[in-house]
């Protein structure tokens, strides 16, 4: 299942949301303190969605996830200095690396915790055409793939998308789990 | 080249004292640190990439300019209609969030 599609979604209010709290006349500490607060908000409702998604689709959809990453913080200090510093631009690509962590994340925590309760999930591993005869090996779709097929290179940019047994019988439509609190 | 310490003080030292990138530019060339026809410095987005092509010598003037500037005055608050389009901002995207679903994933 490819969630990262769903960010796109809220990608251009995320945007929003940080240029107007990056204010140039608004102190730095306070501008990291708002931007902290927005990320953790987005990122809690992200994780939580995607994982409660990618849950059910592995039928244990009675757990919760670990919870978001703490990146948030070095992010929004980069954010907040980059009034200052400069590198707007990069701001944007580090906001979207963020904010596909924490649908990453949510797959994964749910993908491990299925795996170790005894379920059958499945990863499927795709390369881009240019990398290495290594990445190139590990291609293909794994079920209870063990944790060699997570072992990639940044640089060779592989993607590794996983799902459990209610995609795989096209059982899933609309919006069929519940967020366990 | 700047050494990792003269940048990382640069950058800390142009968030205290400056408000906007531009005002960094601005400043050196108002300190002859870079001629004003410096190509680098006028493409440049960010202050790494007016440090990649810094020497040495230029951070430390650099660092002293900065230290000669007084920190501007700013808020400590955002304005009301601000702080309320961003909690707008906010809603609307968890609402979002709340509305996804299966369906056009598969």
């Amino acid at each position: 299942m490819d969630y990262s599609r769903l960010g796109t979604t809220i990608r251009k209010d995320l945007q929003e949301a940080v240029a107007n709290i990056l204010n140039p006349e608004v102190d730095p500490e306070i501008r990291q303190l708002n931007l902290e607060i927005l990320l953790r908000e987005v990122g809690t409702s992200v994780y939580d969605t995607i994982y409660a998604m990618a849950a059910y689709d592995m039928e244990i959809e009675y757990t919760t996830g670990a919870g978001m990453t703490n990146f948030y913080y070095e992010l929004a200090k980069k954010l907040s200095d980059s009034v200052s510093v400069g590198g707007r631009s990069n701001a944007i690509a580090w906001l979207d690396e963020w904010l596909e962590s924490q649908i990453l994340k949510g797959e994964y925590d749910a993908f491990w915790t299925a795996f170790e309760s005894g379920k059958h999930p499945v990863a499927t591993r795709t390369e881009p055409s240019d990398c290495c005869p290594w990445c190139r090996l590990h291609v293909g779709t794994f079920v209870e793939p063990d944790s060699e097929v997570f072992r990639r290179h940044d640089r060779c940019g592989g993607v590794i998308r996983v799902s459990g047994y209610r995609s795989r019988n096209g059982t899933l439509s609309g919006r069929g789990w519940k967020t366990v609190s | 080249m700047a050494s990792p310490n003269q940048r990382s003080y640069i950058k800390d030292l142009a968030v205290l004292r400056l408000k906007e990138f531009k005002e960094f530019k601005e400043m050196i060339y108002a300190k002859g640190i870079v001629s004003e026809d410096a190509e680098t410095v006028a493409k440049a987005e960010s202050i790494d990439a007016i440090l990649d092509a810094t020497t040495d010598e230029q951070a430390s003037r650099m660092i002293e300019a900065l230290l000669e500037k007084q920190p501007p005055t700013r808020s400590r608050t955002y304005s009301d209609k601000r702080a309320k389009k961003t909690i707008e901002l906010l809603d609307k995207i968890k609402n979002t969030v709340n509305d996804w679903s299966y369906d056009g994933l598969q």
